[in-house]
């Protein structure tokens, strides 16, 4: 009995290891292929865009191509941090990002892409480095109650929401990755003092503060508030859910301007890649014609390659008198958060 | 002359600045019982912990069954000194019956359930064997602790205060049925008490300890007849004190000439001993002493006597010498008896040889 | 007490190890920190942060003074009296820990927001247009509370139970009355559960991240997780954990010195009586409607909110079936992380109790960094140490469920420490004198005694490990999919419906192992 209480402690703490180890196992990513000529190879793609959202194309990208894609999913600057912490011990071949500057923070780690991708977009829709490269457009927009508001009391310009009428009456969600590359793109186009005009002019204005876009524009639905500052595609999301009588609908700035840019969500494929040719498959993949049809579809984005139709909802690119700006401005997130930070809108 | 089997030789050890044992040297032989008597906090429990190897001593070194357990650069795991050890609150393991309790410490090789039988039937709990701890009553875990502690044969059995948790009436039956189970079974036994009836009733050996020393260690008697400090005659019996001046041979006291045996310097203030037995009293107007307390026990009377310095002495008498308090007295002693008297440096000379 | 005896190796390799897991979250931040210039100490003190910081201490003392004030009666009546129902209402009580905190946001803006199911359900008859605004302070502080005073609750209903009630009579022989003897005698023995539970509170405040953010109250957690979303800047987020380290480190200097010298072993046989139960009269009805409230706002709420979403967005049998492995998953992982992180909680415990020392004492301390941390932080920090340093694991169940002990070790030292301060150290000598070596002591007759409190702690593990969500996401092996991320993926969908089949699961998987903690425990 000496020895079974003690033999009974061992054999379990022996059980707990080996379970412990069986559990890791299969999911090593350090196992390397084992040779050179077996075929399935296993990219692994790093995702801050939903699950929901992009697996089915990811699905179809793995069965038309024979790559086995192993998928994490996490927020996309959660997702840059580990990256960034990584290094260059990164497992990820791809990083497949919601906003440009997810994609800025790891830049250095990123790898030019071949012309033959790049070439596929607009010019706009890439850095002038071509480390990474936009799969997907998405338009600032003001969000209006329709009952409350109406389109021509709209201002004509996003600076236009600065006027005291506007006084509780607007939402914005300062901390989300959009609005603050919306405001990377006032910087460039304004100067920074408008843009501090502008952020001051809004707080006076005693804005709600959101945590996300869905929020801001579920709020304006409510009537919490009678203007928002989201991206355009969430409104048609929950209009699948509620009807086209949510009594919300988007406005694009008819003199354009900032308040009228369209970003990108984009992906990347990392310098340390083992499986560069698969990852450049992928990207390739998801700028081809079913791709971006998918996501015009899907989740009511803009299509970044010519020849694919934008939903039947949605307000035609050409109409946008979106303002011209390359993506590598886009990326300075850094001066935009000392003037967040400077005019106390964000922590 | 038998084997020793436990023996401590200068142990000291500290707890941080409070030095709990002082250079403790003694010497068990096997089959005898120590008694380890004296009040609280006067380092007998931290003997017992040094013995059974619960505490390193930082001096000194302890031998059992004639090899070192503890020592300069040795120290033996308490595991592997085959020592038995009951505590005051016995430890029970609640967990556990009272059979797997008792076998606890049998290895492999022995034939438990025959020992455990063995052990029930020679604490007489046999038939008791499946209860848990908490369903036996105080006597009960006792001797279950004390099974548990023999069934492995230790070499020595260590108790630490092991009645003190038992009813009053319950303690004497106990410690008589516990004696006589040691005793049957021949075990070398140290144990720890602050009552000085169990030590006399227990011992073979009576260590009595103060401030982390061993004033005295000896049999009962001869501690009761030459106690070698006041604290052990206190400790050991009852004993009053009154101080006197040597003087032609005989200590000279407020309640006379007392004879001594040895040679004392002239003039030497010295304080005797009195055990109440000793002290005789007589009802007389006259009488240096007043009757201040009367305590009825039974087949004797104990009187507390003032003198007119304002020290007190106690005396025995039969019941049939009814004082009231407050009865002037005189006071006489036994002039055959050698008295036991200490010098100012507290060290006995004298009494019975 | 001081002993000389040396704790056995393994006790130390594992004791080491386990610190060495908690350091790491803390080397990783200095490392960063130590990358920062100028630019952290002008951040730091800008008195936008220093504001931030106020707003995150009244958080914490608001949360702490009201999960206190909920938590003493509820245990009291549910423990002491003869409140009708007294065993459901214990295990009812306890049960809104298994509530995730992001669950608890969406449900609390979905029910009190502007235009919630209170301000619907008062808008027909009595034509409210408008609440008190939730977000901000209010809606925090209670989505923060209702999940977070269980932490105090669950301590304090034990710590009850195990009170000598002859104690309690004593004094009132004495001639103090109930009221007098509950706050002269009762309340300073619930001292050391009370100061546990308020560490476990405060330290949860400080690093949740789920509520605060969803009901836009900004704390520091949500300043540090700001750094990270919006600039990437991993240097500002480690100068802001560090602050929150500070933090932590001041409320466990607090809850050292209440702890005092609380050595309390209870002698074999001393509270086999059980109490009398005080009736409670006329006040039964009141003391069930208090009950009632708790349950009420804290458990049938979020349930029934949840049920709804999941009425209302059904959408057949397929996602179900998937939903149920990502269940098993949970299951699996949390169990794991329940056992590794009780070893090692055992190590610590064991020494801390029985041989203390600098380095045990300190070591239980520490302990704690890590469950006053961000998330984030941990998962980071292990991805840092992971990928560059031990890639063999990276990324698989062994680190992850490393990262869920480093986050969740405290809650299994506690209890296994409590539970270990009440076994007397003469047991084990018995054992020792019986020819047994400290580890075979530990395996017969320590850990048997323990058990209940290595279940209560391996318990608690459990139920949180159910719901982490940031290491769980960044470290777990790829397309390990749990509970919690499916909650995440539906949610950062913007479908609630999506989300509530797992949440509902999660919180009826998780409750039945703390159903069963209770009931045991009771």
């Amino acid at each position: 009995m000496k020895l079974s209480t003690m033999g009974r402690v061992m054999v379990f703490l022996a059980a707990l290891l080996v379970v412990i180890a069986l559990g890791c196992t299969p999911a090593a990513p350090t196992a390397p292929p084992a040779t050179p000529t077996v075929k399935t190879q296993t990219l692994t793609v790093y995702s801050g865009r939903a699950e929901g959202l992009v697996k089915p194309i990811i699905d179809q990208f793995s069965k038309s191509t024979g790559i086995n894609v192993q998928v994490r999913y996490a927020g996309t600057s959660e997702l840059a941090a580990t990256i960034l912490e990584e290094g260059k011990n990164s497992p990820a071949d791809v990083f497949f990002a919601q906003d440009p500057g997810g994609l800025g923070a790891v830049e250095s780690l990123l790898t030019r892409l071949p012309d033959s991708i790049l070439d596929l977009v607009e010019p706009g829709f890439h850095p002038n480095e071509g480390r990474w490269v936009g799969i997907s457009g998405r338009a600032r927009v003001i969000a209006y109650n329709t009952q409350k508001v109406k389109e021509s009391d709209l201002p004509d310009d996003i600076f236009g929401l600065t006027d005291p009428k506007w006084k509780g009456r607007i939402g914005w969600a300062p901390t989300n990755a959009s609005f603050q590359a919306m405001v990377t793109a006032m910087r460039k186009l304004w100067g920074e003092e408008k843009t501090r005009q502008w952020l001051v002019g809004i707080q006076a204005n005693n804005p709600k503060v959101y945590a996300n876009n869905t929020a801001q524009v579920n709020a304006v639905g409510a009537g919490e508030i009678d203007v928002a500052m989201p991206n355009h595609y969430y409104l048609y999301g929950i209009m699948q859910d509620k009807g086209e009588s949510f009594p919300v609908r988007n406005y694009h700035p008819r003199a354009g301007g900032p308040g009228a840019v369209i970003l990108v969500a984009g992906a990347g494929i990392l310098e340390t890649s083992k499986n560069k040719e698969a990852a450049e498959k992928f990207v390739e993949f998801m700028l081809s014609p079913v791709a971006q049809q998918y996501f015009a579809g899907q989740t009511f984005e803009y299509p970044v390659t010519k020849g694919v139709k934008t939903h039947r909802l949605l307000t035609p690119l050409s109409d946008i008198k979106s303002p011209e700006i390359s993506m590598s401005d886009m990326t300075d997130l850094k001066g935009t958060l000392d003037l967040l930070r400077g005019t106390g809108v964000v922590p | 002359m038998n084997k020793i089997a436990v023996r401590c030789s200068g142990v000291t050890k500290s707890f941080g600045r409070t030095l709990a044992i002082q250079g403790v040297s003694l010497e068990l032989e096997e089959g005898k019982f120590l008694a380890l008597l004296g009040p609280s906090g006067c380092g007998k429990t931290t003997l017992l912990r040094l013995i059974a190897g619960f505490e390193v001593p930082d001096k000194g070194t302890i031998e059992i069954g004639g090899s070192t357990v503890s020592g300069p650069g040795v120290f033996i795991p308490p595991e592997n000194r085959r020592v038995g050890i009951v505590f005051q609150d016995y430890a029970l393991f609640p967990h556990m019956d009272v059979s797997r309790n008792i076998a606890f410490g049998l290895s492999k090789d022995v034939d438990r359930k025959k020992r455990v039988e063995e052990m029930l039937s020679l604490v007489g709990l046999k038939g008791l064997q499946s209860r848990i701890p908490h369903e036996l009553s105080g006597g009960e875990q006792q001797r279950v602790a004390l099974a548990r502690a023999m069934a492995p044969g230790p070499a020595v059995l260590l108790l630490d205060e092991p009645f003190s948790n038992l009813d009053a009436d319950l303690r004497i039956r106990i410690r008589a049925e516990v004696k006589g189970i040691l005793t049957c079974a021949g075990a070398t036994v140290v144990f720890v008490t602050h009552d000085q009836q169990e030590a006399l009733f227990m011992g073979d050996l009576v260590g009595v300890m103060n401030r982390g020393r061993i004033e005295q260690i000896d049999t009962p008697q001869a501690i009761f007849e030459r106690p070698a400090t006041p604290f052990v005659a206190k400790s050991i019996g009852t004993a009053d004190f009154i101080t006197g001046t040597v003087e032609n041979g005989l200590v000279t006291t407020e309640i006379g000439n007392l004879p001594v045996q040895e040679q004392l310097s002239l003039g030497e203030t010295v304080s005797v001993m009195l055990r109440p037995k000793l002290v005789y009293i007589l009802p007389d107007s006259k009488g240096i002493g007043i009757i201040t307390e009367r305590v009825f026990q039974g087949s004797h009377y104990l009187y507390r006597i003032q003198l007119p310095s304002g020290a007190t002495v106690r005396s025995l008498q039969d019941r049939n010498c009814s004082y009231p308090v407050d009865t002037r007295v005189a006071i006489e002693t036994n002039l055959d008896h050698n008295f036991v008297y200490f010098q100012e440096n507290c060290e006995s000379r004298g009494g019975p040889s | 007490m001081m002993r000389h005896a040396r704790p056995p190796a393994v006790l130390w390799l594992s004791a080491t190890l386990t610190a060495i897991g908690v350091l790491l979250p803390l080397a990783y931040l200095v490392l960063r920190a130590s990358g920062a210039g100028m630019e952290l100490w002008s951040l730091l003190f800008r008195t936008r942060t220093l504001d931030i910081l106020g707003r995150t201490l009244i958080l914490v003392i608001a949360v702490i003074g009201i999960s206190l004030a909920i938590s003493l009666p509820l245990a009291w009546l549910t423990q002491r009296t003869d409140l009708p129902l007294r065993r459901m209402w214990s295990i009812l009580t306890v049960l809104p820990l298994v509530i995730p905190s992001y669950v608890a946001g969406f449900v609390i803006v979905a029910a009190l927001g502007p235009r919630g199911i209170l301000q619907q359900a008062l808008a027909g008859p009595f034509g409210v247009e408008r609440l008190p605004d939730i977000y901000g302070f209010p809606g925090a502080f209670l989505a923060v509370t209702l999940v977070a005073y269980p932490y105090i609750l669950l301590p304090l209903q034990a710590s009850i139970r195990g009170l000598d009630p002859r104690i309690e009579e004593v004094a009132r022989s004495l001639g103090h009355g109930r009221w007098d003897t509950f706050r002269r005698v009762v309340l300073p023995q619930l001292r050391p559960a009370m100061a546990a539970g308020v560490l476990l509170v405060g330290l949860y405040t400080l690093r949740d991240f789920g509520a605060v953010s969803l009901l836009r109250y900004e704390t520091f957690t949500w300043a540090i997780y700001l750094q990270y979303q919006t600039s990437f800047d991993r240097i500002l987020a480690a100068g802001l954990s560090l602050v929150l380290v500070f933090m932590a480190l001041a409320i466990l200097f607090l809850e050292f010195h209440t702890r005092g010298k609380s050595h309390y072993h209870r002698t074999a046989a001393s509270v086999s009586r059980s109490p009398a139960y005080v009736k409670l009269g006329r006040w039964q009805w009141p003391a069930l409607g208090f009950c009632a409230l708790v349950v009420l706002v804290a458990l049938v709420m979020p349930v029934s909110i949840l049920s709804y979403w999941l009425v209302r967005g059904f959408s057949g049998g397929g996602a179900l079936w998937q939903t149920t492995g990502y269940a098993l998953n949970s299951a699996y992982v949390s169990g794991l992380a329940a056992v590794v992180t009780a070893i090692a909680a055992i190590s610590v415990a064991v020494l801390d109790v029985r041989y203390p020392s600098l380095f045990s004492r300190l070591l239980e301390r520490i302990t704690y960094i890590g469950f006053a941390l961000p998330g984030i932080v941990i998962a980071l920090a292990l991805v840092f140490f992971g990928a560059n340093y031990a890639t063999l694991v990276y990324q698989t169940l062994a680190l992850l469920v490393f990262a869920y002990a480093v986050l969740f070790l405290p809650q299994a030292v506690g209890s296994v420490r409590s539970s270990l301060l009440q076994v007397s150290p003469r047991l084990e000598e018995a054992a020792r004198s019986l020819g047994r070596t400290p580890l075979q002591v530990l395996a017969a007759v320590t850990l048997p005694l323990v058990r209940p409190g290595i279940l209560a702690g391996a318990g608690l593990v459990f139920l949180t490990t159910m719901k982490e969500l940031p290491a769980t996401l960044l470290l777990s092996p790829i397309g390990f999919k749990t509970l919690a991320t499916s909650i995440w993926s539906a949610t950062s969908e913007g479908s609630f419906a999506r989300a509530a089949f797992p949440a509902v699961l999660l919180i009826l998987l998780s409750s039945v192992p703390m159903a069963f903690l209770i009931v045991r425990g009771g």
